[in-house]
């Protein structure tokens, strides 16, 4: 099948439809950026839905220098951290799944040295890091959680590499700190 | 909290698979991207338009600036009233030898 630079320039001709096989194609690739900032289902597939629409009204802007993913990848990043900080403005009244006891038990537990399950420790860190700043959030998620460099970051976000390497350490300690409140009082 | 501990969390929550798209998705989106006005090619005038608020506030910091080095030549430079003096009369001397 075409390459997504020819699908492209079939969408910028008039051919809206084919901007449906665009996101066949890169649908799982959204998700899996997305899933980091938001684990309700619904609201992943709402803030998909809004990264997708939001490359379309910009596509004109897309000057092919990059690979398309990138550009698509940026355009999730920053839906994400929009919408970080409208859930940030309603905080007391979005409430996050509770870790379950298990979960609680090996953080408190300095020698439980068994792995934990990867849904179970990812509800635990969402929980902790609903106390870092957006950006800190970003950053950390994108360094810890994806691997990537600071370079890759600064790319993706438009931040300087001062300012991601500030933002990476400054969201460790309060991680740090949001993990140790956890330990000691739960969720 | 050790290091070590925070570390195993990190690993662990990377493993976590993202959850695929519902059946459909496609289609939403198409729905959604039919009710958002069409892509246009970006004129000058609309990448003017979009630069208008930065070179706004270029040019207020830029006439703040320059109002803050006023001020401060003025407060280390207090006028001097011969000097004022004498620019009055070398002007009053020029317009008399014009005449």
């Amino acid at each position: 099948m075409n390459d997504d630079a020819e699908l492209l320039a079939r969408i910028r001709n008039g051919a809206q439809d084919d901007f449906a096989e665009l996101v066949r194609r890169h649908q799982s690739h959204v998700f899996a950026i997305l899933s980091r900032y938001e684990r309700d289902p619904h609201k992943l597939e709402d803030l998909a839905q809004e990264t997708f629409v939001k490359a379309w009204r910009s596509l004109a802007q897309f000057d092919q220098r990059a690979p398309f993913q990138h550009w698509l990848s940026r355009i999730a990043v920053h839906a994400a951290l929009d919408h970080l900080r409208r859930e940030r403005r309603h905080r007391s009244e979005i409430r996050l799944p509770e870790p379950g006891e298990d979960a609680l038990e090996w953080l408190r537990n300095p020698e439980d040295g068994r792995e934990l399950e990867a849904r179970q420790a990812a509800e635990l860190l969402a929980l902790a890091l609903r106390e870092l700043s957006p950006a800190e959030r970003l950053v950390i998620t994108m360094q810890e959680l994806e691997g990537r460099s600071v370079k890759e970051i600064c790319e993706r976000t438009g931040s300087s590499s001062i300012a991601v390497r500030v933002r990476g350490v400054r969201a460790r300690a309060k991680l740090r700190r949001a993990l140790e409140r956890l330990e000691k009082d739960g969720a | 909290m050790t290091e070590n501990k925070i570390r195993k969390l990190l690993t662990s929550a990377r493993k976590e698979t993202a959850p695929a798209p519902a059946p459909g998705f496609e289609a939403r989106v198409m729905a959604a991207v039919r009710q958002a006005p069409r892509p246009e090619a970006v004129s000058v005038l609309g990448q003017l338009n979009d630069l208008f608020p930065r070179l706004a506030v270029a040019a207020a910091v830029l006439i703040g600036l320059c109002v803050a080095a006023d001020l401060c030549a003025s407060a280390l430079e207090p006028p001097d009233l011969a000097a004022g003096v004498a620019q009055l009369s070398e002007q009053w001397l020029f317009a008399t030898k014009a005449f």
